[in-house]
């Protein structure tokens, strides 16, 4: 079990962390290379969720085209494994590179996860400690309840019996799901391979996929959702710890008493944790408003989103993909949609573009989605 | 369809009291928000999402391209926690004192009051082991299953969602589409008040189900000796029957 938690932390945490690099501007950059130029807790986030947006793309990447020629699930876990490897190697690289331009005495921190910066920003004082307190009160129940709360979710007998089928036959969407028996590929569902991901997460820990998806992942999930919103609100309140400590307990009162209706983001957040859907609602769709606030912060200010911002987007995008069908749609129109907001508010037609383009790879999982009903 | 829309907005919104508050903070944030990033992603994004949403001809493309229950998701790409709790953060970060603490309290409590707790819903129980499935599926699936093959069993009602997500080598004639669909013969003679072994038996043998799990308490009309059901095992509130007419070939698997 120990090394179980372990091989997760690893799969789940450190790997997207690492990968994750590759989006951040390295410290002594500023924001010229990197769309992301926050420090300590902010910085180590922002890695995991852009790390891992991009090791959803990929795998959304290998996988379905391996569903459609109906290969085995062990090639898609191989070959994956192999991008993940390449995308730590990357980021490493990228990194070293870096460190050692360096003179020696700046290297000390210099990988941007250190905390000394609060130090100069000062302790915070009775009320924030307190709001914060609450903060991580409100979090340590949700997570505790992911783990020690059963709920009777119809659709989990779809997902949860599709990862437990690939890890144990090999193959992928070829049985149905409720009864196990054999069954022709099942296209509509085989482009949002979310449930292949977390038979994937399960091969790799060597847990059972039920335990994955109801207990393990929903406790990760749970966390970078938050995480998510501690980013969105340290952009919007720079420096104020109080202000943040409080935008962070309505968001969690907000997802806790979301329980008004069954179809609300929130309530997903909860109860459908390890869904696609779930990921998408609560996870993407939260991420590409992150990047569209860091993305018009910049034009605000005069500057040029660079590749990598776009990259990010795009990624991002092909992550709404794998979580769901309608992802593609959702992110595509999401993006749209704030695109063109934030186009005419700025007077800035040229952002249109690089969106557009973001936009190819999910129209055409939408085209293929038609194409193969 | 607009009415499906609007009806489908409503079931969104439950008792609508969270709605209203994301709708006064988008009003407030449009009047006091200075800020254009803030204002393009939590006003005027929002307002587009929601005009699209009702809009008529949206409504008929999305709903003549896909399933009309899903049109509820164009709703997730409204911020309405970013909204709401951002307004109260800046109407609250304008105060000081006990002016601050009541409105901080009062925001709170105003969430509590017009939402309700995720974990007050009737489907949440305590988890009976790390899989979440009731430990008598776990307990039913260990004892039927065999090495090298999968088996078909027929499960009662309440064990359908939770039997395939556990074991993935324990096949059933029916799943959770027969709830839905209600119209499997051998689920609905399974759902009897009183099981008639005359009727659930040739229909579980002709789905080639070798073992049968009924509750301990179930009426029984016949015996079930007379008709080659024999007590396999059995759990707390379960009885596992094996079908001895129905053949199962266990595989050599080449061990001692």
């Amino acid at each position: 079990m120990v090394v179980q938690i372990l091989i997760l932390l690893l799969s789940a945490v450190m790997i997207p962390v690492a990968a994750g690099g590759i989006f951040t501007g390295l410290p002594g950059e500023g924001r010229k290379k990197g769309i992301f130029d926050g420090k300590g807790w902010s910085r180590l986030l922002f890695r995991w969720v852009a790390g891992q947006m991009c090791l959803w793309a990929g795998f959304q990447a290998i996988c379905v085209p391996f569903i459609l020629q109906g290969r085995n699930f062990g090639d898609v876990v191989n070959l994956f494994l192999a991008y993940g490897a390449a995308l730590i190697l990357l980021s490493l690289a990228r990194e070293i590179r870096y460190l050692a331009s360096l003179p020696g005495k700046v290297k000390k921190g210099a990988m941007g996860i250190s905390w000394k910066h609060k130090k100069r920003e000062g302790k915070p004082d009775k009320i924030a400690r307190m709001l914060w307190c609450c903060a991580a009160c409100l979090l340590l129940l949700q997570l505790v309840a992911a783990c020690f709360l059963a709920y009777e979710e119809g659709d989990d007998a779809f997902y949860v019996a599709i990862s437990t089928s690939t890890v144990d036959a090999d193959t992928m969407y070829q049985k149905l799901p409720y009864t196990g028996g054999s069954s022709e590929l099942d296209a509509r569902h085989a482009l949002a391979p979310f449930p292949i991901w977390v038979a994937f997460m399960a091969r790799l820990t060597g847990m059972h996929p039920a335990t994955m998806a109801q207990v393990a992942l929903p406790v990760v999930l749970i966390g970078m959702g938050y995480g998510i919103f501690y980013l969105l609100g340290s952009r919007l309140y720079k420096g104020d710890g109080r202000k943040l400590a409080f935008f962070l307990i309505m968001v969690e009162c907000l997802v806790l008493f979301g329980g008004y209706s069954t179809y609300s983001a929130e309530n997903f957040l909860l109860v459908r944790t390890a869904q696609g859907k779930a990921v998408l609602a609560s996870i993407v769709i939260p991420f590409l408003l992150l990047l569209f606030y860091l993305l018009l912060e910049r034009q605000k200010e005069g500057g040029r989103a660079g590749a990598g911002c776009w990259s990010l987007f795009a990624l991002t995008m092909v992550a709404g993909c794998l979580c769901s069908t309608l992802g593609s749609f959702l992110t595509c129109l999401l993006v749209g949609v704030a695109g063109l907001c934030g186009a005419v508010c700025f007077r800035r037609w040229k952002i249109l573009l690089p969106l557009a383009g973001c936009c190819v790879i999910p129209l055409g999982m939408v085209f293929l989605y038609f194409w193969l009903r | 369809m607009w009415e499906n829309a609007i009806l489908i907005f409503q079931k969104y919104m439950g008792t609508g009291l969270l709605v209203i508050w994301f709708l006064v903070a988008l009003v407030y944030l449009f009047l006091c928000e200075k800020d254009k990033v803030k204002r393009v992603l939590f006003v005027y994004a929002p307002v587009m999402v929601l005009l699209l949403y009702f809009n008529p001809l949206f409504i008929r493309i999305f709903m003549g391209m896909t399933e009309s229950e899903i049109y509820f998701r164009i709703c997730w790409l409204l911020p309405v926690t970013v909204v709401i709790a951002y307004a109260a953060v800046q109407v609250w970060g304008s105060m000081k004192g006990r002016g601050a603490l009541c409105f901080g309290a009062a925001s709170i409590l105003l969430v509590v009051v017009s939402g309700k707790l995720v974990y007050s819903s009737p489907l949440y129980s305590r988890a009976e082991n790390l899989y979440h499935v009731p430990a008598d599926v776990v307990e039913i699936c260990d004892a039927i299953q065999v090495p090298g093959r999968e088996v078909m069993a027929v499960f009662p009602y309440e064990m359908l969602l939770y039997v395939r997500q556990y074991s993935p080598v324990v096949c059933m004639p029916y799943g959770r589409e027969a709830i839905m669909e209600g119209d499997h013969a051998l689920y609905l003679a399974m759902g009897r008040a009183v099981l008639d072994l005359e009727e659930l038996v040739p229909l579980s043998r002709e789905a080639g189900c070798h073992y049968v799990i009924l509750r301990a308490d179930a009426d029984l009309e016949g015996k079930t000796e007379d008709y080659g059901w024999m007590v396999y095992g059995s759990t707390k509130g379960y009885v596992i029957y094996r079908d001895t007419q129905v053949e199962l070939v266990i595989p050599d698997m080449g061990g001692n």
